[in-house]
């Protein structure tokens, strides 16, 4: 209510000569006028719901298996990540090559949200009480009695965190999916009405798209509650389980282990993409084998313009990238900071992280560059976007799990709450502050990429776009391999640098 | 996967979602189909999942039997498509024994790989787009123009207007990714240093020239000079194709190996059929071709109908021409294609005069006669 206010007051009071952010009460006043709505958001709801359910059942099954085979865990996890790396922008139109143009939808939100939904399984499903399992061990159940009795409730709380934050995640990739084209669906209508200058409609689509992502998280949150967990909002999600296997591994093991899995993944995606290739016969006029996007780099007769053109872009999008997420990350802090000393100001900083949440970036990108213009401006504001709202939860999570002997001790030596803060809880939150940066940079760098594919006409989503209107599918499958093997790389060696602060804590 | 669409119902109803990409769902079809129906209905849908290269099933309707081919568009449905709509309204494929499903396109989309993957038997598309396609090893041919002059058009205020392309000069211009190619063959064309203006990109909107954060855009002469105008703000548009820069646009495009089998090849000189008529009884009734782009197949679009309306009009200015009179919509003249693939080549797109082919009007035309 508080936001909605400020905004009426900005924009009818601040800004009353600019009719490029239109209040509340206009945007409510298109809504209702029209019934054309209804019929775009009952297709969205589909695909981002089907995309969901699917996205969601491999992540469980995946979870599962990965439970009682181990070795896989950290593979299916790569795999996951590559996943979440992968520019879906770039990927929707090859997508579209192999399904219906409705199925392409559904497959780019489940991609969405497959991802978020397997680390917060997989941390679901280890979490359970040893004391449970011995109990079910005694009764003689097998392993299944064990994953179905006591495994998958106790999975429930991280698991329906996860289940919760996939749905704005899904939503985001149904109206990307819908830029391909289509007949109804709020990214069609938005489309539709920024282009015939609505300004009014687009913001109320932005709005609904926003409100619906927020209501079903808001429901998903209740049914997980009512089915007996509480849960945990503020670690589950993209949190990421514990990095290394547990169990006492020499470091050397432990090393080898963490450069080999990234590899088994990395391999097994090359060969099914080749393979898939194969299978489908499709026309190398678009389809890019790994060979082919290897000669594209590094042995054609033009490799080096084309890696020149393509480095040059990766510069900007990551420089974009790494400002939005420093950005993010400060704001983050100090909002985590704040939400520890001031727990009064939960009140007023929660609500504007739930809403940034389930804001679907696709919908808010050109109000964005609206608000903010299409330069750096811009682009800062989403990447921050991203960052800010996983490292705010993770970031407060870990500043409150400094163990009560610490802040005690500190209490003892007269330290400030300030002082306590800064120098007790700090150390402890050190590692949610790489959780935070192994799940933000990567976002980061796909909401750069998203920013310049829709408006600032520079980095990799720029060149991307470019390829896919001049059908240089070659640009396109690289620059699509680049961005996924950054961002894959970031997030392994922030991992690492997570697991090692762990480490230090611990001893 | 290829959808398998219902036959559409007696007496033609046009909101009937016979037409729509709305995917049939397998429980839709269950109830539509009989039981013995059904294993004859789903297997070609299973094979067109298996081998992306079928394109058309057969479907028993109560027409007869008509052939479901597919029809990709690059932007959604509106009156840029009114012969299409109007075709499918009017059943103009279905004279032809198609049952098309039309395939809106969208910012995202290029439908060249949707064609070449078999998902569509014809695809509309820019001329860049299409012909760098065929550069980069698409095999795909041109088969006929909607537009003879492509209404690219550079708008500005009417209080500020940019009236040549020298005045653009020093001015912040809109262009959005898809324009791209287009915008930098145009100032190559009028000798025009790209450093000498500043481009914004935008995409799809015309807020940033009517708040003045750029002085001009690029857009299409038939869409948002009107919807600027009928917004109250007063606009001037130039086309270039008038500067220099004369090309066709929204050009029809099918795989060579479709063009090369007589059953394929019949199938889309159906759809070409259906076009041409669609669009000449568009230019005849614009009212109608209005009202099924804001009423029926662009309904959840929230289209404006005076601005479709207006649109279909400034169409015709660019559709038809003295060429077209003579010999029939779409065609390419060769006097059309030498201009067109001259302003390619400056722009970069190495076109030949042989990616374009008028084969396929060609029989359209002597089987129905000139339709213009």
């Amino acid at each position: 209510m508080v936001l909605l206010g400020a905004w009426q007051f900005l924009t009818s009071v601040v800004f009353p000569g600019r009719h490029v952010v239109p209040g509340p009460v206009g945007v409510v006043t298109t809504m209702i006028h029209n019934g054309f709505f209804w019929t775009n958001l009952s297709t969205t709801l589909s695909e981002a719901g089907r995309g969901w359910l699917i996205g969601n059942a491999a992540a469980l099954v995946l979870a599962i298996v990965a439970l009682f085979v181990p070795q896989v865990s950290r593979a299916f996890q790569q795999f996951g990540a590559i996943t979440y790396c992968v520019p879906t922008v770039a990927v929707g139109p090859l997508i579209l090559i192999f399904i219906s143009p409705d199925a392409a939808k559904v497959a780019i939100a489940a991609l969405s949200v497959f991802f978020v939904s397997l680390i917060a399984w997989v941390t679901g499903l280890r979490a359970t009480d040893q004391t449970a399992l011995d109990v079910v061990h005694v009764y003689g159940g097998t392993k299944l009695t064990e994953l179905f009795r006591v495994r998958l409730r106790a999975a429930l709380p991280s698991a329906g965190g996860g289940l919760a934050l996939s749905a704005p995640a899904a939503v985001l990739g149904a109206i990307i999916g819908e830029y391909l084209g289509g007949v109804s669906g709020l990214g069609v209508a938005m489309v539709s009405a920024e282009e015939s200058f609505q300004v009014n409609r687009t913001w109320a689509i932005g709005l609904v798209a926003t409100v619906v992502s927020g209501i079903a998280y808001g429901a998903i949150l209740l049914v997980v509650h009512r089915l007996g967990g509480a849960p945990q909002v503020g670690t589950a999600g993209p949190s990421g389980p514990p990095s290394t296997p547990r169990g006492a591994h020499s470091p050397l093991w432990t090393a080898a282990r963490r450069v080999t899995s990234p590899v088994v993944a990395i391999v097994a995606i090359v060969v099914a993409w080749a393979l898939a290739l194969d299978l489908f016969r499709l026309s190398p006029y678009f389809a890019k084998s790994p060979a082919a996007v290897w000669s594209y780099l590094f042995t054609a007769p033009s490799a080096a313009a084309h890696r020149s053109v393509l480095f040059a872009a990766l510069d900007t999008t990551l420089r974009d990238a790494l400002l939005g997420w420093l950005v993010g990350t400060v704001v983050a802090l100090v909002g985590a900071a704040l939400l520890v000393q001031l727990p009064r100001a939960r009140a007023g900083i929660f609500p504007i992280v739930m809403t940034l949440r389930s804001v679907p970036l696709i919908a808010m990108t050109p109000l964005i560059a609206l608000v903010f213009g299409q330069g750096v401006l811009g682009v800062t504001v989403i990447a921050a976007i991203v960052t800010f709202v996983p490292s705010i939860v993770l970031v407060t999570s870990g500043l409150q799990a400094a163990p009560p002997q610490a802040i005690e001790l500190a209490r003892a030596y007269n330290l400030s709450s300030t002082g306590t803060l800064l120098q007790v809880r700090a150390r402890y939150a050190v590692p949610s502050i790489f959780a935070a940066a192994k799940i933000a940079i990567p976002g980061s760098i796909l909401g750069a990429v998203l920013a310049e594919w829709l408006i600032t006409g520079n980095g990799v989503g720029h060149l991307m776009a470019a390829a896919l209107i001049g059908s240089n599918f070659g640009t396109l499958w690289a620059s699509a391999v680049a961005v996924s093997a950054i961002s894959l790389l970031l997030y392994e060696v922030i991992g690492s640098f997570e697991s090692a602060a762990g480490r230090r804590l611990a001893t | 996967m290829t959808r398998v669409q219902p036959p559409a119902p007696e007496g033609g109803d046009p909101t009937a979602p016979s037409w729509t990409s709305t995917p049939m769902t397998r429980r839709g079809l269950l109830g539509r189909a009989g039981a013995l129906a059904l294993g004859f209905a789903l297997a070609p849908e299973i094979l067109a999942a298996c081998s992306s290269s079928t394109v058309a099933t057969t479907s028993q309707s109560a027409h007869g039997s008509l052939t479901d081919v597919s029809l990709q568009l690059n932007y959604l449905e509106n009156v840029q498509f009114a012969g299409t709509l109007m075709a499918l309204s009017r059943g103009y494929y279905r004279e032809q024994g198609l049952n098309v499903t039309v395939l809106p396109g969208g910012p995202n989309l290029a439908p060249e790989p949707v064609v070449v993957s078999g998902k569509a038997l014809v695809g509309i598309t820019h001329t860049a787009e299409g012909t760098q396609a065929i550069i980069n090893g698409a095999p795909l041919k041109v088969i006929g123009a909607a537009f003879q002059k492509s209404p690219t058009c550079l708008v500005s205020l009417a209080k500020a207007p940019i009236r040549t392309p020298l005045e653009m000069i020093g001015k912040t211009i809109g262009v959005s990714d898809t324009n791209l190619p287009i915008w930098n063959a145009f100032l190559k064309v009028n000798h025009i240093d790209p450093s000498s203006i500043h481009v914004n990109t935008v995409e799809f909107s015309t807020q940033p020239l009517a708040d003045g954060q750029i002085d001009g855009l690029i857009g299409f002469y038939t869409n948002e000079p009107i919807i600027l105008d009928l917004k109250g703000v007063p606009t001037y548009a130039f086309l270039l194709a008038d500067f220099g820069y004369p090309i066709v646009d929204d050009i029809y495009i099918a795989r060579t190996s479709d063009l090369a089998d007589p059953k394929t090849r019949a199938q889309i000189a159906g759809i070409m059929t259906g076009e041409a008529l669609g669009w000449r009884a568009a230019f005849a009734d614009p009212h109608e071709a209005a009202n099924l782009a804001v009423n029926v197949y662009g309904k959840s679009l929230g289209l404006s109908f005076d601005q479709q309306f207006e649109d279909v009009k400034a169409e015709k200015a660019l559709v038809t021409s003295s060429s077209t009179a003579a010999h029939g919509l779409f065609w390419m003249s060769p006097n059309t294609v030498s201009q067109t693939v001259k302003s390619l080549i400056v722009g970069g797109t190495n076109a030949t005069p042989s990616m374009f082919s008028n084969g396929i009007l060609t029989e359209v035309y002597q089987k129905h006669g000139v339709i213009s």
